[in-house]
């Protein structure tokens, strides 16, 4: 016996549907989820009215099955193709990765006008609000380290000064979402997945900017300059961290980012344990499986004869002129 | 570079890795109004998750790299159990158990997909902290045109 509309709302929904989807349904959807409590009793007509219940159960699957195909299937895809285009040694193959991975990252792109119910098209808005300044600022950070010796590859010292104000603009973006304007919204709503790219982005920053900072100052040498300066930028990042969780941004208070941040932390440290016991996992069983496979059968050492013939082909390569050549 | 130094670097990164994280994790806990029971939800659906996201990733790197060795069947078997075990769990064990995992979804599959979005975007996150960091690095590392000239004059001298 289903005990609430909640519970009978999701049992419809069953997978590809999150709970914050069925408040956006259409009004004959919402009609059907306040009578749902009494599916058991009341016939699907009375429940209705003039629409039809099969109607709503078809509404429903067919979203979930949407989601399926336009969303989740692309991700499965997408990551697929992205492993596929790094690892595969052909061509061919390497080209049909990069091709299916951008066809369905324009997919995921697409997901808030394909999926408009759907929550996980929050994640898509995610996307589309991130290539901006992702783009200017990975564009940047590329051109700063090719153009760092000009004269020694294409590019030229403008090439330079061009990657650094493509970086600067790009991370200015991405601040000004959080401190200015135009922070991604989704269904009348600070999209949670921006909150948590940002506060992680933040988060990780600074740290990283003194790991490495710290390594270079145990182990280079001459490197001072370095030291100092990842230092710096780490510090600047921290303010950037301290800040957010001191004055309010354009939608979020520095309240609400302090929660977002304590949480990030728990889960950015729960991904690292899971990640760890993954891979933990993954070299036992290899190292098993290594360890059971029979040996190679030992060879005798190379008598005398082989070691003369080998030592004639040697010489043969270091003076060079033999019959290959 | 010797060992020492490797193992030093290694344990001054470790030691402020974890004063970092307890830092703003103090700071940022003396200002929010959050249960602890919601603490320990995200934190073991964020283990489970990336377990189980981490287990199907190797696996498919296994049966991606292996081919030189005809895909070996065991260890494909060993991690898609492994993989299969962390979405067991959190479909079906756990909420029979009574264990609450569910922040806000009815079901534990809507939590499953909730949580593989949430860690997809703290990937994401991730890979661009890193990319803007290590860039800035090695940018850095590298010797300027200038450097490089001054380097030849001396050898020159």
């Amino acid at each position: 016996m289903l005990t609430s509309r909640w519970t009978v709302a999701l049992d419809l929904s069953r997978s590809f549907y999150h709970i914050e989807h069925l408040r956006r349904l259409t009004h004959r959807s919402l009609v059907f989820m306040r009578v749902d409590v009494h599916l058991a009793s009341i016939r699907p007509e009375v429940i209705c009215g003039n629409c039809n219940l099969h109607q709503h159960f078809g509404i429903i699957m067919a979203t979930e099955a949407m989601a399926f195909f336009l969303f989740w299937l692309p991700g499965i895809v997408l990551v697929v193709g992205i492993i596929s285009f790094l690892l595969k040694k052909e061509l061919q193959q390497k080209k049909i990765g990069l091709a299916t991975s951008m066809l369905c990252f324009l997919l995921l792109l697409a997901s808030p006008w394909t999926l408009p119910d759907s929550d996980s098209s929050s994640f898509g808005h995610l996307l589309g609000s991130l290539i901006g300044p992702l783009v200017l600022t990975l564009t940047g950070v590329y051109n700063i380290i090719f153009s760092i010796q000009p004269g020694t590859t294409q590019y030229s010292k403008n090439d330079r000064i061009i990657g650094f104000i493509l970086f600067i603009v790009g991370l200015s973006w991405l601040i000004a979402y959080h401190w200015i304007a135009y922070t991604p919204t989704y269904d009348n709503a600070v999209n949670q997945y921006w909150i948590l790219f940002f506060s992680t982005l933040f988060l990780l920053s600074p740290v990283l900017f003194f790991s490495f900072g710290i390594l270079v100052s145990i182990l280079g040498h001459n490197r001072k300059h370095v030291v100092w300066t990842m230092l710096l930028f780490g510090f600047v990042a921290f303010q950037f961290l301290i800040g957010s969780m001191v004055l309010d941004g354009s939608s979020l208070t520095s309240v609400e980012f302090s929660n977002y941040l304590s949480i990030t932390i728990l889960e950015v440290s729960g991904y690292a344990i899971g990640l760890l016991l993954a891979a933990s996992v993954f070299s036992a069983i290899i190292t098993l499986y290594e360890s059971r496979i029979p040996m190679m059968p030992q060879l005798d050492p190379p008598n005398a004869e082989e070691l003369k013939y080998a030592r004639e082909i040697i010489k043969l390569h270091l003076e060079g002129g033999g019959e290959d050549e | 570079m010797n060992n020492l130094n490797v193992k030093k670097a290694f344990v001054f990164l470790i030691l402020l890795i974890f004063t970092y994280v307890a830092i703003v994790f103090s700071l940022s806990n003396s200002m929010n109004d959050i249960s602890s029971d919601l603490y320990m939800r995200r934190f073991w659906n964020a283990i489970l998750t990336s377990y189980m996201i981490g287990s199907f990733l190797f696996l498919l790197t296994l049966v991606m790299y292996a081919e030189s060795r005809n895909v070996p069947f065991a260890p494909t078997f060993g991690m898609l159990a492994s993989g299969a075990v962390a979405a067991l769990l959190m479909l079906w064990v756990l909420p029979n158990l009574d264990v609450e995992l569910l922040e806000g979804n009815g079901t534990p599959m809507a939590q499953l997909l909730t949580n593989v979005l949430r860690f997809s975007s703290t990937l994401l996150a991730a890979i661009v902290s890193s990319i803007i960091v290590f860039g800035l690095f090695y940018s850095m590392m590298l010797p300027s045109k200038l450097e490089i000239q001054w380097k030849n004059l001396n050898e020159e001298e």
